[in-house]
């Protein structure tokens, strides 16, 4: 690794670390009901929201009161987005007059929102008018990934009850996400990058004339505050089209480095929650050091293949070796784009800064693997805390399995039903993901998207199936999606996607909160050493090269061999 | 169908709170430049006086 890539890694981790560890022992607080410094803004606002609404957010659910809950609560978000954008040529606010998004394009965009996922097969600057886009849109980020925290929540209860049944209040959870985490955060974070140059205003588009005589129109709009959910909350989906490249989204380095820095904050956060609620910090560091170890390699491998760059346009230079600039912006340079690029892949944001279908072969092929792997490296808020609380369980099983032990997680048995619900939410994406680009790839709608034709093409099928499913966001933009097949079936892989990784995981929570804690006893297998963090990201990396090795070969793999031997056909 | 309407009053409960949030950032910013613009103006009438 070059020193300058060492620097900017070590860096960042530091900073969030050390932003980290008191947002995880504020979030501790906020879910244990324990005296904030907020609380006296707060607590009045959340009081009165259940006062007018008339519930105790107090009464315990069970997980399938809890499921339904969630459920019917994200359909609302989904219909209302749904409901903003066909409606948007009524709606004020809209001084570029932009008509009604068509149904397809709407239902695509509403499961996106409501799923966290923020795939966008639309340009925000040319589709949406301002009230479209905050009610709808910017409202849904903060409840989507309110959503995601309040199941890692009803996981962690799963885990420290005993013989409990129930798993907390939604309502509860859903409101404390929002109002003591998401909305003190975002607005700081909007303020600094509104410090940076980030636009925050609700005029008309500027229409200028350049030195060379042209006519332009400077799309502009409430950018900071979408800015800061879109990263905080791991969502993704910017107002421009070019998403994070664009200079009124990111206009400085400093802008760049702390939206990498919020993308992994409350995923970071959660494990030391998580830690702090167990009562055993290490149980949160070991997931922290899983998700780490995977991380690094993932930047690793990303800076060493952009580094190399295009090897038949550097076997033309001689001894004046290019990296890959192609889709970078040069005022990030390649180390921060790769970094950016390996953050937001990790961490299901979606946000990009730079473009990854230019990104080498292999390059792409890492962050279409970071997705592929389920999102467990850091992941999206919550989202990533409960995948890889799934894997755990996994691997407990799979180390119970090779000692012949009844396996045990945090003082619970893990029996059938658990690792049942554990394989629907592992398997569930896999399976969406192969078997949408096996259609995408067999029929002509779907390879009419394609750009790039060839391995390139398989590939930008493949991340335009994975990166929904995975609720990631990111797009792969060499490919056109914004026809009636893509809306469809990506948001169907979005929907399936979340779902079916949330329901089993509460399941999980409802089965493991009726259950005994058990004491550790000589013949519980250790889960707070290197031991279980290498069994763990192994567990992690078997199976995601199970499911997806072929499907790579075909894809970057051979679109590497044929770079590497001149092949351009 | 309880549970749906409080999910009902709940989104309606957080989506006003969060577009307050969102408008107050706004207002924020408002009153910032209004402010800044205003110190500018006196300083340049300073300067012409």
């Amino acid at each position: 690794m070059r020193m300058e890539a060492f620097f900017q890694l070590t860096f960042f981790i530091v900073v969030l670390a050390a932003a980290s560890i008191p947002l995880g022992f504020y979030i501790a607080k906020v879910y244990n009901k324990e005296r904030t410094f907020l609380d006296f803004i707060i607590q009045p606002i959340e009081n009165l929201v259940y006062r007018i609404i008339n519930i105790d957010a107090s009464a315990e659910m069970r997980w399938t009161q809890y499921t339904f809950a969630l459920l019917s609560f994200n359909l609302i978000g989904a219909l209302a987005v749904y409901l903003f954008l066909r409606v948007q040529k009524f709606l004020p606010l809209n001084p570029s007059g932009f008509p009604g998004v068509n149904p397809d394009l709407s239902f695509n965009t509403a499961i996106s929102f409501m799923t966290n996922t923020n795939w966008q097969a639309y340009g925000g600057e040319s589709t949406l008018g301002y009230l479209a886009q905050m009610m709808g849109l910017m409202v849904q980020n903060f409840l989507s990934t309110a959503t995601g925290l309040a199941v890692a929540m009803g996981l962690i209860r799963g885990f420290s009850r005993g013989e409990s049944g129930t798993i907390g209040n939604f309502w509860f959870d859903v409101t404390r996400a929002t109002l003591w985490i998401l909305l003190p955060l975002s607005i700081i974070f909007s303020l600094f990058l509104i410090s940076q140059g980030v636009p925050q205003n609700l005029n008309s588009y500027a229409e200028i004339t350049t030195l060379e005589g042209a006519r332009q129109i400077i799309a502009q709009g409430p950018v900071a505050s979408q800015e800061a959910i879109k990263m905080v909350g791991t969502n993704g989906g910017g107002i421009f089209n070019s998403n994070s490249a664009h200079p009124y989204e990111n206009p400085t380095a400093l802008s760049n480095f702390f939206q990498m820095f919020s993308i992994l904050l409350i995923p970071t956060a959660i494990c030391i929650a998580f830690g702090k609620m167990m009562r055993d910090k290490r149980h949160g560091f070991v997931l922290l050091a899983a998700m780490l170890v995977l991380f690094i390699a993932g930047f690793i491998a990303v800076g060493y293949f952009e580094k190399n760059g295009n090897s038949m346009i550097n076997s033309d230079l001689g001894s004046r070796q290019l990296c890959n600039m192609e889709g970078k912006e040069v005022r990030f340079g390649m180390t921060a784009s790769s970094l950016f690029g390996v953050i937001t892949t990790s961490a299901s944001c979606g946000a990009v800064n730079s473009m990854h279908d230019s990104y080498t072969p292999l390059g792409g092929m890492v962050l279409l693997v970071n997705m592929a792997l389920g999102e467990v490296i850091f992941g999206g808020v919550g989202a990533g805390f409960y995948g890889i609380l799934i894997f755990a369980i996994l691997t407990v099983f799979i180390a119970g399995l090779m000692v012949g032990r009844t396996p045990e997680y945090l003082g619970k048995k893990i029996e059938s039903f658990e690792v049942k619900m554990v394989m629907i939410g592992i398997l569930s994406a896999p399976a969406i993901i192969l078997i949408f680009t096996a259609i995408g790839v067999l029929v002509s709608a779907g390879k009419a998207g394609i750009t790039n034709p060839g391995p390139h093409g398989l590939t930008q099928v493949l991340y335009a199936f994975t990166s929904p499913a995975n609720n990631n966001g990111s797009a792969f933009a060499g490919i056109s999606c914004n026809n009636l097949f893509y809306n469809i079936l990506t948001g169907l892989a979005m929907l399936l996607g979340r779902f079916l990784v949330i329901i089993p995981a509460l399941a999980i929570a409802g089965a493991l909160a009726r259950k005994k804690i058990i004491p550790i006893s000589k013949g519980t297998f250790p889960t707070t050493g290197y031991v279980f963090v290498l069994l763990l990201v192994s567990v992690i990396l078997i199976v995601g090269a199970l499911t997806f090795f072929p499907a790579l070969c075909l894809g970057p793999i051979v679109e590497h061999l044929q770079m590497i031997h001149g092949i351009t056909h | 169908m309880l549970n749906l309407f409080i999910n009902l009053c709940i989104y309606i409960s957080l989506f006003i709170i969060i577009m307050g949030g969102i408008f107050s950032i706004g207002y924020l910013v408002y009153l910032i430049k209004s402010l800044l613009h205003s110190e500018n103006s006196d300083a340049k009438k300073e300067e012409i006086r």
